[in-house]
């Protein structure tokens, strides 16, 4: 190539230059990302020892008790993979028609669908990085399992961590249109309220980009229609605002107003 | 720096249950990571989740890390995959600079003060130079650049890092320095 620049720069002489000039600039990463990885990292060290001490437990288990806790084990999974596929069922065939489609469903109100969480409220408010408030409200859906009591504010610390993180990919998922990314998260339990600093949960993003099956999937796994953000607007404010008519029909549908 | 305090060592030593090993690693890579992140995503906010993901990963990946290749080499593509994950998320099959020039990667980007395009324009200190020119760079030559600079990464690494031959590294370097050279001319 005819204008390729010469070699005989000295890049050491520029590089010096750019990090000296690099240096003077302010600009940092905030120091809650610190606090949440590391936080993160004590975890997984704790679950690492935990599990690096579970075949020692093993051995002192007599053998005959091995037996029968083997099963146990069994006839639970047996039991379990009967049951499974009718607790799923209806929410399966929600996903798969909307994948197949993006026209919204007719999904039932969320409050038929979910049932809230007495505890919801004390193990999802977390501190996002970057600043941003991830503060949500209704994390349990209709098929998730019986809610453990209220974890020591210790525990409650420990997870809130990634639970920030998982929030924030919900809200990419669904902002992005990504529904197998979406239903993965949700499927992990992810708190479906979890908000942006700008208080938008992931129903709201999803209105706001348009993406017709996410929001119905969303709507479908109890996301809350009337939630509001930090400026007061609803995901019908958005989506009438946006010209999203399908997407205001189905949310007009799910109870909002 | 004393073999223990390498940066593979730490590693190692996390993956055997030590934090502080840990913390140690994350303060040393903490700044050129954020600043690999923050001058090619070009938004505060972003970065910041950025970095999160990418010592999240570290921190679960520890124990799977293999010496074979430098730990920085191994922390840099960790933040390269995430930020392609993060720009192929918001639109897929779109570049980074198609992403930034219709503001729907950085949608807050001029509502941040630190790196809004009021702050860029107005800012004639050297930092602001320097963001302002690696914002004229092209994509590949300013990853490539960044990587480099920030990462202190060969041209092997980062072609391997980037998925691009040695020669095509080798000349999207040397561009990138004679465009940033010209451009921060003025302000020498």
């Amino acid at each position: 190539m005819s204008s390729m620049p010469p070699e005989n720069d000295d890049p050491e002489d520029f590089d010096a230059q750019y990090r000296r000039w690099s240096a003077a600039d302010t600009a940092r990463p905030s120091e809650s990302v610190a606090t949440a990885v590391f936080a993160n990292a004590a975890r997984l060290a704790r679950d690492r020892r935990i599990t690096a001490t579970a075949p020692v437990m093993q051995r002192r288990v007599p053998r005959a008790r091995r037996a029968a806790l083997f099963g146990g084990l069994a006839a639970a999974t047996l039991a379990a993979l009967w049951v499974t596929p009718h607790l799923f069922n209806s929410r399966t065939a929600a996903v798969k028609y909307a994948r197949q489609q993006e026209v919204p469903l007719v999904v039932q109100a969320p409050q038929a669908v979910a049932k809230r969480s007495p505890f919801s409220a004390d193990s999802s408010s977390v501190v996002a990085s970057g600043g941003a408030q991830l503060a949500s409200s209704e994390p349990a859906a209709a098929a998730a399992p019986a809610p453990a009591p209220p974890a020591p504010a210790r525990a409650t610390a420990r997870v809130a961590d990634s639970l920030a993180l998982q929030g924030a990919a919900l809200r990419r998922s669904a902002e992005s249109g990504d529904i197998d990314g979406v239903v993965a998260l949700l499927d992990e339990k992810v708190d479906i309220e979890a908000r942006d600093s700008a208080g938008r949960t992931a129903l709201m993003l999803a209105v706001l980009n348009g993406r017709d099956a996410v929001v119905t999937v969303l709507l479908a796994h109890g996301a809350d229609p009337n939630v509001t953000d930090g400026h007061g607007e609803t995901p019908l404010h958005l989506a009438v605002a946006g010209n999203h008519p399908s997407i205001e029909a189905a949310l007009r549908h799910a109870g909002a107003h | 720096m004393m073999a223990g305090d390498s940066d593979e060592a730490l590693i190692a030593r996390y993956a055997r249950g030590d934090v502080a090993a840990f913390e140690r690693l994350y303060r040393r890579h903490e700044m050129p990571v954020w600043r690999y992140l923050q001058r090619n995503v070009r938004h505060h906010a972003t970065a910041d989740d950025l970095l999160q993901e990418v010592w999240f990963a570290v921190a679960r990946d520890a124990a799977d890390y293999a010496p074979t290749s430098r730990f920085t080499s191994w922390l840099f593509t960790i933040a390269h995959h995430r930020m392609i994950d993060f720009v192929r998320g918001r639109r897929p099959h779109a570049s980074l600079d198609s992403l930034l020039q219709d503001g729907a990667a950085a949608p807050s980007l001029a509502a941040d003060p630190r790196t809004g395009p009021l702050a860029l324009a107005t800012s004639h200190d050297e930092a602001g130079a320097i963001v302002r020119a690696l914002a004229c760079l092209p994509e590949e030559q300013r990853e490539a650049f960044l990587l480099q600079i920030e990462g202190d990464l060969s041209v092997e690494e980062i072609a391997a890092i980037t998925l691009s031959s040695f020669e095509t590294t080798k000349s999207r370097l040397r561009y990138a320095r004679a465009k940033l050279r010209e451009l921060l001319k003025e302000h020498a």
